[in-house]
């Protein structure tokens, strides 16, 4: 009995420390097939011996024009539009000049709008958000005249252009356009899927349709591009932009939304400009609390709902370290 | 002796089974006093200037995440949940007791409709909120941090709902916006006065 009583003192203490930290790797293996199931559920079960690995080589660096890299919008009724990378010239150049009118559109009036849901897991209590969504959409529609006012064709076969819009009544395209900028974070890992559309009436009834389309996770990305209903076979390479000897490099400031331009000019300049649209100071929202229990995962749902209408110039555009950030000015509708 | 001995090691075992928490909780003590036993917590966006006063109601918080942007949504959107709760506790507040005040004299039929009412407005409706602060860091892991603060009007709460009111043919007629304004500006005096 002495013995046994003896065996008590020593192996209670150790049986409580081990009760203790017993749990953690448990929690941590839950946690992770969890996040393993979301993560699934929005790419679908992919083996990673499947996956082909390509190494992506640089392509030589291109040196941005002046204008583009000072431009300016704001009372100056112009607009910027960048091609996808290999394209021929003439291609590239009416591409671009079409995406100049698309965001001169959306510049000039936008209706943005907004839905972010918010799942929390309650841990004894305590909540902590689990998943974040976020999907806003931005329409446009106008009528534009334009001349051209500056373009270039790079080494990586993209147009950049410079329009600026007119008060020819004659020569109007109309043109019907939205942007749509879906994010998902769960457990740290983002997924982000960016689509542009654009469709203009070329005649009676047909339209000159086009969409840009990136699909993007931590670990990978997807980009496609439909020009006059042609699906294009764009370039499997990285790109390299510098700023021209006469222009200072100015330090990004804390604040800027800066994007990586090794996908492409195009790729960082939509990504910065439906970041930061979205990011413009937006007045009035709605807040629902959807469930009280929303699924097995997450005990709570609260949905976050916004819509407004937006006119903004751009005051700025800052390249540093093959990034690309843009400054955006709300203005009066 | 054995009949001696036996309560004795019980006892020992017991005192030994209750002193160990207290013995943990020495140790993590003296782990918080190498600090000196205190370490300054600096949160931007928070402070007495960011809390609710007689005029706004006020709200901040807080995102993490890899991507800048993400951050501020993040924060934007738990700030907003934040302030769409406290408006919701303080205009129920607001609303009981005008409920109380008016009912009292008869001069409200349908209470429950009223009470229902004021709670829609106050959870669906934000309009007019502002960005009072936004502050980013970037921390160790690569990972940035958002900081936001928002606030809201009071005179936007009281509108949404005199608006609302207004817009329902019976509440409309039974509704005394001056004696709402009233209780509506005693419960924002209780922030001011705080």
């Amino acid at each position: 009995m002495k013995k046994l009583l003896l065996h008590i003192i020593f192996f209670l203490p150790l049986l409580v420390i081990a009760q203790q930290f017993e749990p953690e790797p448990k929690a941590i293996e839950k946690e992770f097939k969890a996040f393993r199931d979301s993560f699934d559920k929005e790419f679908g079960s992919e083996d990673a011996t499947n996956s082909e690995v390509k190494v992506l080589s640089y392509r030589p660096e291109v040196v941005l024009p002046e204008w583009f890299v000072n431009f300016n919008s704001q009372n100056t009724q112009t607009s910027l539009g960048i091609s996808d990378p290999g394209l021929d010239s003439l291609d590239a150049i009416n591409q671009a000049i079409h995406r100049a009118l698309a965001l001169a559109s959306f510049a000039h009036h936008a209706r943005i709008k907004n839905v972010s849901d918010n799942y929390y897991i309650d841990n004894g209590g305590k909540k902590t958000l689990g998943k974040f969504n976020s999907l806003t959409l931005y329409l446009s529609f106008d009528s534009l005249a334009y001349t051209l006012r500056n373009s270039t064709y790079t080494t990586n076969g993209e147009a950049l252009v410079m329009i600026k819009m007119t008060n020819d009544p004659i020569n109007r395209i109309a043109l019907e356009s939205s942007i749509e900028l879906y994010q998902s974070e769960t457990s740290g890992s983002i997924i982000n899927r960016l689509k542009m559309e654009t469709k203009s009436p070329a005649n009676e009834d047909k339209y000159l349709k086009s969409s840009w389309t990136l699909m993007e996770s931590s670990h990978s990305y997807e980009i496609s591009s439909i020009w006059e209903d042609r699906l294009l076979s764009l370039p499997q390479a990285k790109y390299k932009y510098i700023l021209p000897s006469a222009v200072n490099d100015l330090t990004s400031q804390n604040n800027d939304f800066a994007f990586d331009m090794k996908y492409g000019l195009w790729y960082a300049y939509i990504n910065a400009l439906a970041v930061n649209m979205e990011q413009m100071e937006v007045f009035s929202s709605q807040i629902q609390i959807l469930e009280s229990k929303y699924d097995d995962q997450y005990q709570d749902l609260s949905r976050v709902i916004f819509s407004e209408a937006i006119s903004f110039s751009i005051s700025g555009i800052q390249v540093q370290d093959n990034k690309l950030s843009l400054k955006l000015v709300k203005t009066a509708l | 002796m054995k009949i001696k001995m036996l309560p004795s090691i019980m006892m020992m075992a017991m005192i030994a089974f209750l002193l160990m928490p207290s013995m943990q909780s020495c140790k993590s003590s003296q782990k918080a006093s190498s600090n000196n036993g205190e370490n300054p917590i600096s949160t931007y966006c928070s402070g007495l200037e960011y809390q609710s006063d007689g005029e706004y109601f006020r709200a901040n918080n807080s995102a993490e995440s890899t991507s800048q942007s993400m951050a501020k949504k993040k924060a934007m959107s738990n700030a907003r949940l934040d302030l769409a709760a406290s408006i919701q506790t303080k205009v129920k507040s607001i609303t009981d007791n005008y409920v109380q005040s008016v009912a009292a004299g008869g001069e409200i039929e349908d209470v429950e409709r009223f009470e229902s009412l004021g709670r829609e407005v106050v959870v669906q409706e934000l309009n007019g909120i502002r960005t009072i602060c936004e502050q980013f860091t970037k921390l160790d892991n690569g990972r940035y941090k958002c900081y936001v603060a928002i606030e809201l009007a009071g005179n936007e709460i009281l509108n949404g709902m005199k608006n609302r009111i207004g817009e329902d043919e019976k509440l409309k007629i039974d509704f005394q916006y001056e004696k709402y304004k009233e209780e509506f500006e005693k419960e924002m005096d209780d922030y001011e006065n705080r």
